[in-house]
């Protein structure tokens, strides 16, 4: 199954010219993308287990959730700042996803978190332009308001008997692909060309290079930043209506654990904090290259305390490989 | 005698050769320094003047060559290595810490301890005695954020001079220092001469090269062209042609355009600390250069004009053919619409998005004529647009794909140039067009001046350097203490006047006016 994705990926890369490809392939992820591989054919020697299609399928169904909020974190990233409330924006979605489904069925429960996801985010981000505030320190002020949000519509409780469908999004496999993975399959895709093929995303990347000068040239930055923050949102509340459907519960704890993933996943994949560097092909690399890593060790039957460590290790040599690079 | 002479070397690099990616920035060069002498090496922007100062200072390291320091073949590993030489490199901007004072700043990374604890007694009173040696004075207990640039320069000229020095590095050291403080610097070089010091000295300004330096290194794209004793240099035009590998004939090659309407009409704009009370007008077809002297205020007229900035009071117009329409404040998006263009000094924080490729910045500013009906980008159609603009800019690059951050100076600013064009304007804002470009791009940069007000454009050009003012404008406006003290057609101009004005000694009515 990472296969799947990679060619996906590769797809991806084949609208470049094949100079850029190559320049592309070796500057920006090379690296990445073969110690991806690498880690492949490691953990596939020590268990065949890895290996085997089932397998790949949950890795694919792992990366799946991860690669949407990463992918929103990217765009904050490219920006120099970064989105600290991503996880518990998750959690809101989560237990208003699950509240409103049971009063207006699935549907209603599936497409709610989009959409206030999709608000949180676009108030992180009017915040941060309009009052030139650091996103750290807004995003970690809604951080804390979600996770009170969260706790306070569903009384600090897991919101359970959610209508029999509603899991249906999680739960249905077309060809043994489950649908969360081709829905983050069609939505990279769709990144993908906003990103690289939209002003919207080549203003990304200008915000992150010089928003002073993209500011001279006229460009409205203000709601160019309001509206990354708000797809980063968008994709989080995408993210937490498949996970919600995947536990087919609500709950106000949902994603902590993801916001750190997804940063880390950027790191891995070669986007810097500085701004305007990295792409989305490095991010899912990254986003593999944890799912595998993750998912690895569980078979082999390392204790998920040292995973924890290694994962940690593994950022921090990221970071040092990014910079001697230079 | 060969012995002597080469006793007399303190450093010599022979074809020396550095490669970047895609770049031969230094191609089998050779420069040498004796003890006691100043060598000044001079060459265009892009000539590899900087990349040889990186090599002595261990910033780089050579691809080729050999590098021989004190009579010894040696490989400058780092800047680390470089200093324990005694190789000191005091660079364009200097390194300071802002919340430090001017003594600890000093002694950042050798403090004077006592008891295992910094004395900050001791470090001021250190201070305080070299700065008595320099000849300079300033309170050392000051903050280092409280100072003025030139301050800092001469500062870290003096912690450099405070240790053996055998080579010494001064990349522009007089750029933004008074005549006083020049002054100081020239007669502190002068005594570390004579204590066999060598001295290499890079400046954009050739007419300190013959107060300073013995010796003159030209280098032009990467090669060593000729060393020149600077006494047997009879003008500083002559050194000119070996820059740029041509004689540059006309240095400003002002062509008059058909001279018509206002286009732009800006009254009583007032910014309070910047300026007041400014009201001009610029015609289809002319230059209008504002000049004054450093911190005159004039340089935040074409920003607040434009909208970088805000204003207090006063109003833009732009004539739309018909009538005068106002340009919103702080909009440069309204400016841009009402055809308003601005070409900003500082091309790394206003000018172009570094990380970007050429392509990208020349169509940033109007994106939207270059996307299809369901908003993706025609990637063909940009190609072709940047592709026309860098033959009419002559824009030197490997391709336009290359991140602008790569491009010298010059090209930098005809990219701006470029995107200015593609937006498409009537009146163009330069704010000191020519700071830090080579001789060879600044006329270029003047040619297409002149083709803009041959198509009927209006030019606003905010500039310090009266040659650049006197040659390219039809009319100058002069101001002094942030307002409009005299104007001048340029036939009526003369340097003496226009300095005179600019120092605040024209007569009082006109200041009242």
């Amino acid at each position: 199954m990472e296969k799947k994705v990679d060619s996906n990926f590769e797809d991806m890369a084949k609208f470049k010219s094949p100079k850029e490809i190559l320049t592309k392939v070796h500057s920006n992820m090379g690296m990445m993308f073969f110690i991806l591989i690498a880690l492949i054919i490691v953990m596939g020697v020590i268990n065949p287990r890895f290996l085997t299609i089932n397998n790949g399928i949950i890795v694919a169904r792992q990366a799946s959730f991860l690669a949407l909020i990463a992918c929103g974190q990217m765009l904050v990233i490219l920006t120099s700042g970064v989105d600290v409330s991503l996880g518990a924006i998750i959690g809101l979605c989560s237990v208003t996803a699950a509240i409103v489904s049971k009063q207006f069925g699935a549907t209603a429960g599936w497409i709610t978190p989009i959409f206030v996801g999709g608000a949180v985010g676009l108030l992180n981000g009017a915040v941060v332009a309009y009052f030139r505030i650091d996103s750290f320190a807004v995003t970690l002020g809604t951080l804390s308001i979600c996770n009170g949000l969260a706790l306070i519509i569903s009384r600090g409780l897991t919101v359970y008997n959610l209508p029999p469908t509603y899991k249906t999004l999680a739960y249905t496999n077309v060809l043994t692909i489950p649908l969360p993975v081709i829905i983050t399959m069609v939505v990279l895709l769709g990144m993908y060309i906003v990103v690289y093929r939209t002003q919207f995303g080549r203003y990304i990347y200008a915000c992150g290079g010089n928003i002073e000068a993209l500011r001279l040239t006229g460009v409205n930055v203000n709601r160019v930043m309001m509206w990354i923050f708000g797809v980063a949102g968008v994709l989080t509340g995408i993210c937490a209506a498949m996970l919600s459907s995947r536990i087919n519960s609500g709950q106000p704890h949902l994603g902590g654990a993801l916001m750190m993933e997804s940063i880390a996943a950027c790191v891995v994949g070669g986007v810097t904090f500085k701004g305007g560097v990295g792409n989305l092909g490095g991010v899912v690399i990254g986003v593999l290259f944890l799912a595998c890593l993750s998912n690895g060790f569980d078979l082999i039957g390392v204790s998920a305390f040292v995973k924890q460590v290694v994962v940690g290790s593994i950022i921090i040599l990221a970071v040092i490989v990014d910079k001697l690079k230079k | 005698m060969p012995q002597t002479s080469e006793n007399n070397m303190i450093l010599s690099l022979n074809n020396i050769t550095k490669t970047f990616p895609g770049v031969v920035a230094l191609d089998d060069v050779q420069f040498e320094l004796r003890k006691g002498e100043v060598h000044t090496l001079i060459g265009e922007n892009g000539a590899g003047k900087s990349t040889l100062i990186k090599i002595i200072s261990g910033a780089h390291q050579a691809t080729s060559g050999e590098i021989i320091f004190d009579n010894e073949k040696i490989l400058i590993k780092d800047p680390h290595h470089a200093k324990r030489l005694g190789i000191y490199t005091i660079y364009q901007e200097v390194m300071y810490i802002p919340d430090l004072s001017i003594a600890e700043n000093m002694f950042l990374g050798s403090e004077i301890l006592k008891n295992g604890l910094i004395s900050h007694r001791n470090q001021i009173k250190e201070t305080r005695k070299l700065f008595e040696k320099f000849g300079y004075s300033i309170d050392p207990e000051k903050m280092a954020k409280d100072l003025n640039v030139a301050e800092l320069r001469m500062i870290s000229i003096i912690k450099a001079l405070n240790n053996d020095v055998k080579v010494l590095i001064l990349d522009e050291p007089t750029a933004s220092l008074t005549d006083r403080e020049k002054d100081l610097l020239f007669k502190n070089i002068r005594l570390l001469k004579e204590k066999g010091t060598g001295i290499i000295y890079i400046s954009h300004r050739l007419e300190e090269l013959k107060e300073i330096g013995d010796r003159t290194t030209v280098f032009r794209n990467g090669q060593y062209i000729d060393t020149l004793e600077l006494e047997n240099v009879k003008g500083i035009d002559d050194l000119v042609p070996l820059m740029i590998g041509h004689e540059v004939k006309d240095k400003f090659p002002k062509i008059k355009a058909q001279i018509g309407e206002p286009l732009l009409r800006v009254k009583g704009l007032t910014r309070k600390g910047f300026f007041k009370n400014v009201s001009l007008e610029c015609h289809a077809g002319e230059v209008l250069g504002i000049f004054g002297l450093v911190g005159c205020g004039f340089e935040d007229v074409p920003r607040s004009v434009f909208g970088a900035e805000d204003y207090e009071t006063g109003t833009v117009e732009v004539n739309s053919g018909l009538s005068f329409k106002t340009v919103k404040k702080q909009s440069p998006k309204s400016a841009l619409d009402k055809k308003i263009s601005y070409i900003p000094r500082d091309r790394k924080h206003e000018g172009l998005i570094m990380n970007l490729s050429i392509k990208e910045n020349i169509v940033m500013s109007c994106y939207h004529r270059f996307v299809t009906a369901i908003g993706l980008i025609r990637r063909k159609a940009v190609r072709e647009i940047a592709n026309q603009y860098r033959d009419i800019m002559r824009i030197k690059a490997p391709n336009m794909s290359t991140k602008v951050e790569n491009l010298s100076g010059g090209n930098q600013q005809k990219v701006i140039l470029a995107r200015s064009l593609c937006h498409g304007g009537k009146i163009f804002l330069f704010n000191e067009p020519t700071a830090g470009i080579d001789v060879g791009s600044k006329v270029e940069i003047y040619q297409a001046m002149n083709q803009l007000t041959a198509e009927g454009s209006g030019v606003v050009m905010v500039s310090y350097e009266l040659p650049e003012i006197m040659g390219m404008s039809d009319r100058i406006i002069i101001m002094y203490n942030g307002q409009i003290v005299k104007e001048f057609n340029i036939e009526d101009a003369s340097e003496d006047e226009i300095l005179k004005y600019a120092f605040g000694h024209g007569n009082d009515e006109n200041i009242a006016a």
